[in-house]
């Protein structure tokens, strides 16, 4: 079945299709596949929540109509994404770490283990990176969790902060003002400006996450 | 072997290492940074005989005062009015060579916002994911990611031929004004605008507010009010106009965030960016729908005029 191709220029020089499929994955088996047949045409494929963004270089006229014929031509197979192994990012709920437990329990009527418990079971995946350099969306989030951001946002998130927001968690992998609830608190590292990627998970990778008490994320930092 | 070539003697501008944008990180949630208008950088660039978009200093503000500590050879791009070379005046539109000692101050009292100094031959920066350009927000690039202050020494190995390339002010310098009209290419949610919103958007001029930096300038004037508030978080690039609920439009510049929540009325043509970036805080800014063919050509026509500064 053909399916009808919704985009839209963003600037000149840029084209954001949308809505493609419901199926995360699909967007970044079609940014690679993208990158393979454009990749002396593109500044870079950027991904988002259901959207794949292609920006050109300079160019005087933008092949519109041959992009969405590629696009059409991509049949999706999640097999590349899918060999990735799944990555492992431990995740302290110790009181301290928990700095919007108490509200949380409160907005979603569970109490303080069935939140921890379907925060930890949930199958995640990198949806997208964005809001500042390595922050990870990781779709997957239990809905029973689904809640909005803070009316208002801290000035203040400190590193390694694990928060959710609507359907997405993320962890900010430096200190920064921000406005997503926070659940607890990870020393995974995400960032390092220094290495080649910066980020240390790929895009469509799948994340499990492990409790650590107090001690051993103490013992992680110190390592 | 790096020398010590220039060191910052006053300032009350924001003053950063620039240089070409930090491309190809983005995916990840990295601003591009750079120069905010390449177009001044890059005439400075030219005067003294460097690449295009080697690293300049960039002066967002009104002033700069540095010392020579080590021969040079110097040229200012951008908006600049006044070059005094030891309280003599010098000329905007060429290199001029300073000797140990020397004291420039350059400044700005006309129109415009922005000034480049270029220095001939390779001066030192901190080169983070293949670009030297500073990233104020998240404190890498340039100068151990910073502002610039009084007392800081800027290091590099200068070349001391002066060029005898000179360009027409009027053809430059005269395009600052205080109020601009630039063109865009309309959003992914231009639609969630009414045509009476949308009317007013086109119609109406916007001025710059105070708080507008390298990562957005923010608009102030008629409230541009979208029909949904908040959109899940999507692409954002350098350009790209978003309507926060306020209704009070943010343009993200060089620094600006990769991913934004808010509406995307409309994206900048890339040939109007420098003259954005030029606004001062107050000036007022018009907008002009153009289509993306528009918007192509112009930058088409741009790159040409720019080409002509190579050699």
């Amino acid at each position: 079945m053909q399916k009808v191709i919704h985009w839209s220029y963003l600037g000149e020089r840029a084209i954001e299709i949308a809505s493609l499929s419901d199926e995360p994955n699909f967007y970044v088996g079609l940014s690679d596949f993208l990158k393979r047949k454009l990749i002396l045409e593109i500044e870079d494929i950027y991904i988002t929540d259901h959207s794949i963004t292609v920006q050109f270089k300079f160019a005087l006229s933008l092949p519109v109509d041959d992009l969405i014929v590629l696009v059409e031509g991509y049949d999706h197979q999640d097999d590349v994404i899918s060999n990735q192994p799944v990555i492992s990012i431990p995740i302290c709920y110790d009181s301290e770490f928990m700095m919007d437990a108490q509200h949380l329990q409160k907005q979603l009527n569970l109490d303080f283990d069935s939140l921890i418990e379907l925060h930890l079971a949930g199958s995640y995946r990198v949806a997208m990176f964005g809001f500042m350099p390595g922050f990870p969306y990781l779709s997957g989030l239990n809905d029973l969790l689904s809640v909005p951001r803070l009316a208002t946002p801290r000035k203040r998130v400190p590193k390694g902060a694990v928060a959710i927001s609507n359907n997405m968690c993320g962890i900010y992998p430096n200190t920064s003002p921000g406005g997503w609830n926070i659940i607890g608190r990870s020393p995974f590292k995400l960032f390092d400006e220094c290495d080649d990627p910066p980020v240390r998970l790929k895009l469509g990778q799948a994340v499990q996450f492990c409790r650590i008490s107090k001690s051993e994320y103490d013992a992680y930092l110190g390592d | 072997m790096p020398i010590s070539v220039i060191k910052i003697i006053k300032t009350t501008s924001l003053v950063t290492i620039q240089s070409k944008q930090r491309t190809g990180f983005r995916k990840f949630g990295v601003p591009s940074s750079g120069f905010q208008d390449e177009h001044g950088a890059y005439l400075g660039n030219w005067l003294v005989g460097n690449d295009r978009e080697a690293p300049s200093i960039e002066v967002f503000g009104n002033m700069l005062v540095f010392e020579a500590l080590s021969e040079c050879v110097i040229a200012i791009g951008g908006a600049c009015s006044r070059l005094l070379i030891n309280d003599q005046q010098g000329l905007l539109n060429q290199a001029h060579k300073l000797v140990l000692n020397d004291v420039v101050v350059v400044e700005n009292v006309t129109a415009g916002s922005i000034f480049y100094l270029s220095i001939a031959g390779i001066f030192f920066g901190e080169s983070v994911m293949g670009s030297v350009a500073t990233d104020l927000t998240n404190g890498w690039g340039g100068f151990q990611g910073r502002i610039l202050k009084k007392g800081d020494l800027i290091l590099g190995t200068p070349t001391l031929r002066v060029t005898n390339r000179n360009f027409t002010i009027a053809s430059t310098h005269s395009q600052f004004t205080k109020n601009i009209t630039i063109h865009i290419i309309a959003g992914p949610e231009a639609h969630l605008f009414s045509k009476q919103v949308l009317d007013e958007f086109y119609g109406e001029s916007f001025a710059l507010s105070a708080d507008s930096n390298r990562v957005g300038y923010r608009l102030s004037g008629t409230k541009i009010k979208s029909l949904a508030g908040d959109i899940s978080s999507k692409t954002v690039l350098r350009g790209t106009i978003q309507v926060p609920p306020s209704g009070d439009p943010i343009i993200l510049m060089a620094d600006g965030p990769t991913t934004g929540g808010y509406p995307r009325i409309g994206v900048v043509a890339d040939a109007d960016i420098g003259l954005l970036a030029q606004v001062r805080i107050g000036g007022r800014v018009r907008f002009r729908l153009c289509t993306p063919d528009q918007a192509r050509r112009n930058s088409f026509n741009q790159r040409i005029r720019l080409n002509l500064f190579e050699e």
